[in-house]
């Protein structure tokens, strides 16, 4: 069953629609979107506000919301594709094998259960423990947390927590469940920037003593630079890049991760950030196997009449989207170097 | 209470006390805001008129002079007297034990119209608002046809179909109320079921059906209780006009609305007291239970 070599999570061509308020057709905001995530690996999930990150994410313990849906595409978790599973098989995933920290801890918190007794009703579900071992398990949970006060904290009402606070008791929550696979989206929204790196810091030191694999998203490319192995950017809905952490900081080639990479003020230099649209951002070459390739950002795809893009592997593990604008010309020298092949298959129509 | 704030920095030195981190936790009580929790003077008045209500329900029976069934045929229609507080009626029953045996029968069958009402109209509001779909539609343009009518109207009809009993009673008026709550629940269930705790139970596998009866429904009480001091008062009311019209509890057992009713026909020979003074008992009732009810849904209802 287990397959070593096989990534825990592999998303295929997935498309998410929303209907369109007029006439109700469905407006796709993920667009035929791949991607994977090994066991324990860290992979980020980059993009602007409304480049689909979050949908994504949802999607993959399937809370899309209605009228949302997924409208094309595989999720496989370890081979088992949750968009087929019956409600049954998707509570026997949901928390044993993936979990999720959402953006707003407190709200993600019931305010009418003090926070022990939530956690400890994940032990009563998923360990059959008895009630007090499961709030002596809790306890024990908020405590390696980084919570120095856990009793104290266990009879609180989330509302009487500090955001930091109620984020510790919403990772114990999902901790306390044991997934392989943990979605965290924008787990420091709304924290002051202290308690933010506390909270990456404690994510990223569960993570690597636990081995499971952790999917992050955020648009902190330090937090990115910091705790992934690999990251996913997307645009507009569209992944528009895979990388490596440190090729995609050192050589990104993709517009739009140029462009987001660009974005990072530099206290050492005295220049603001260029800012601009696609447009501003010149589409970039790449030559492989014969064939001339261009990466478009995707706000200007319109403007550049591009045809059907495809995932061009330009290094191992290096994906970047890109359409095909003909034969190359040998003589144009190729950035990508050599070890450039087709991966994606066919859109999805 | 407050967190308990050790200062144990010992300057230049190597001990810093851990405790800071409990600062975290905020201070419960100031959590809270003060918004509405200063009693105004209407609801003072409230408390008051509904204390005596439920002081007249709880001990009345038991510190009533007379037994409010037994006829004096000698003390016919006597004005309000030492011996006779209220008045005698026509059948020379004593008006004031008559009324506080009333006051126990009025507010139990308050309770139960209320309970009813609520239970069945949360629970129905509670599912609809949670797994919406046709059946939402459905039910909510029942609600619809059932508040186009004047509820008292409602339960009139539904009363005199049922027949006259005490329980006939309660069923009538709830159902005449139900749709308030069927309306109120769904509309804050539409709410609940978005916040982001609803994810995260679904997130670690929680049944939908435990989703909503464990986490959502108890978040949906405050604002259904809020309706249901409400319902409490107008609950007597109503119950008090089915049995003045005849159609409710039936003379003689000692009901508000029946007092009031056998007490009409003597008004206007002068013996003013049979009547008066169970209504207002009624209206004492019904105020306080009304301005109680105001204060709540301002405290605890949607803000």
């Amino acid at each position: 069953m287990t397959d070593p070599r096989r990534p825990l999570l592999s998303i295929e061509h997935l498309s998410i629609g929303f209907p369109n308020e007029q006439d109700g057709a469905m407006l796709p905001v993920v667009r035929d979107s791949s991607f994977t995530v090994d066991r324990n690996e860290v992979v980020g999930l980059v993009g602007e506000s409304g480049s689909g990150k979050t949908q994504t994410a949802m999607s993959v313990l399937r809370l899309t919301k209605p009228p949302g849906r997924v409208l094309n595409g595989r999720i496989l978790l370890d081979g088992d594709d949750i968009l087929q599973m019956n409600d049954n098989q998707l509570r026997q995933v949901r928390g044993r094998r993936a979990a999720m920290i959402f953006q707003s801890p407190r709200t993600s918190l019931n305010p009418l259960m003090t926070a022990g007794k939530q956690v400890g009703r994940i032990y009563e579900r998923h360990q059959r423990m008895s009630g007090k071992a499961a709030d002596e398990a809790a306890l024990e949970m908020l405590r390696r947390v980084g919570i120095a006060g856990p009793a104290r904290v266990a009879a609180s009402y989330p509302h009487q927590l500090s955001g930091g606070m109620a984020q510790r008791v919403m990772i114990a929550m999902m901790l306390a469940c044991g997934p392989e696979l943990l979605i965290a989206d924008e787990p420091t929204t709304g924290l002051d920037v202290t308690i933010q790196a506390q909270i990456f810091e404690l994510i990223q030191e569960i993570q690597q003593e636990t081995q499971m694999a952790l999917l992050l998203i955020t648009h902190d490319l330090g937090v990115i630079a910091e705790v992934c192995q690999r990251v996913v950017v997307m645009q507009l809905g569209r992944i528009v890049e895979i990388a490596p952490v440190k090729t995609l900081f050192d050589d990104p080639v993709h517009p739009y991760t140029r462009r987001l990479i660009g974005s990072i003020l530099r206290p050492d230099l005295d220049v603001l950030p260029p800012s601009g649209r696609g447009v501003d951002y010149p589409p970039v070459p790449l030559n492989t196997g014969g064939m001339a390739y261009q990466a478009v950002s995707v706000d200007a795809w319109r403007s550049a009449k591009v045809g059907r893009p495809e995932m061009l592997e330009v290094a191992p593990g290096h994906l970047v989207l890109a359409h095909e604008v003909g034969r190359s010309d040998d003589s144009v020298e190729n950035p990508a170097e050599s070890g450039v092949e087709r991966t994606a298959e066919e859109a999805v129509a | 209470m407050t967190a308990s704030i050790t200062t144990h920095s010992t300057i230049g030195g190597e001990s810093w006390s851990n405790d800071w981190i409990e600062l975290e936790l905020a201070d419960p009580d100031a959590a809270r805001s003060d918004y509405g929790r200063k009693l105004n003077a209407l609801a003072i008045i409230g408390f008051v008129a509904l204390g005596l209500v439920l002081l007249m329900a709880i001990v009345g029976p038991e510190v009533a002079p007379f037994d409010p069934n037994k006829p004096n045929p000698a003390m016919t229609l006597q004005g309000p007297s030492r011996d006779h507080l209220m008045g005698t009626d026509q059948y020379g029953r004593d008006v004031f034990s008559r009324v506080l045996y009333a006051a126990r029968l009025d507010v139990r069958i308050a309770i139960s119209i209320t309970l009813l009402a609520m239970l069945v109209g949360s629970l129905v509001g509670g599912l609809i608002g949670f797994y919406g779909g046709v059946l939402e539609h459905v039910v909510m343009r029942i609600v619809d046809v059932i508040l186009a009518f004047p509820g008292f109207v409602l339960a009139l009809g539904i009363a005199a179909m049922l027949g006259n009993s005490t329980r006939n009673v309660v069923i009538a008026v709830a159902v005449a109320y139900i749709p308030y709550y069927v309306r109120l629940v769904r509309s804050e269930m539409l709410a609940l079921r978005e916040q982001e705790y609803a994810s995260a139970a679904k997130v670690v596998g929680v049944r939908k059906i435990r989703i909503l009866l464990y986490h959502l429904m108890p978040n949906a009480i405050p604002i259904a209780l809020a309706q249901a001091t409400l319902t409490l008062g107008w609950g007597i009311l109503d119950a008090a006009g089915l049995s003045f019209l005849g159609v409710g509890i039936r003379p003689p057992e000692a009901e508000w609305g029946v007092l009031v009713g056998e007490g009409a026909q003597y008004i206007n020979s002068g013996e003013w007291w049979i009547s008066v003074f169970p209504g207002l008992a009624i209206l004492i009732a019904v105020l306080g239970f009304n301005l109680v009810g105001d204060w709540a849904r301002d405290r605890f209802g949607p803000r």
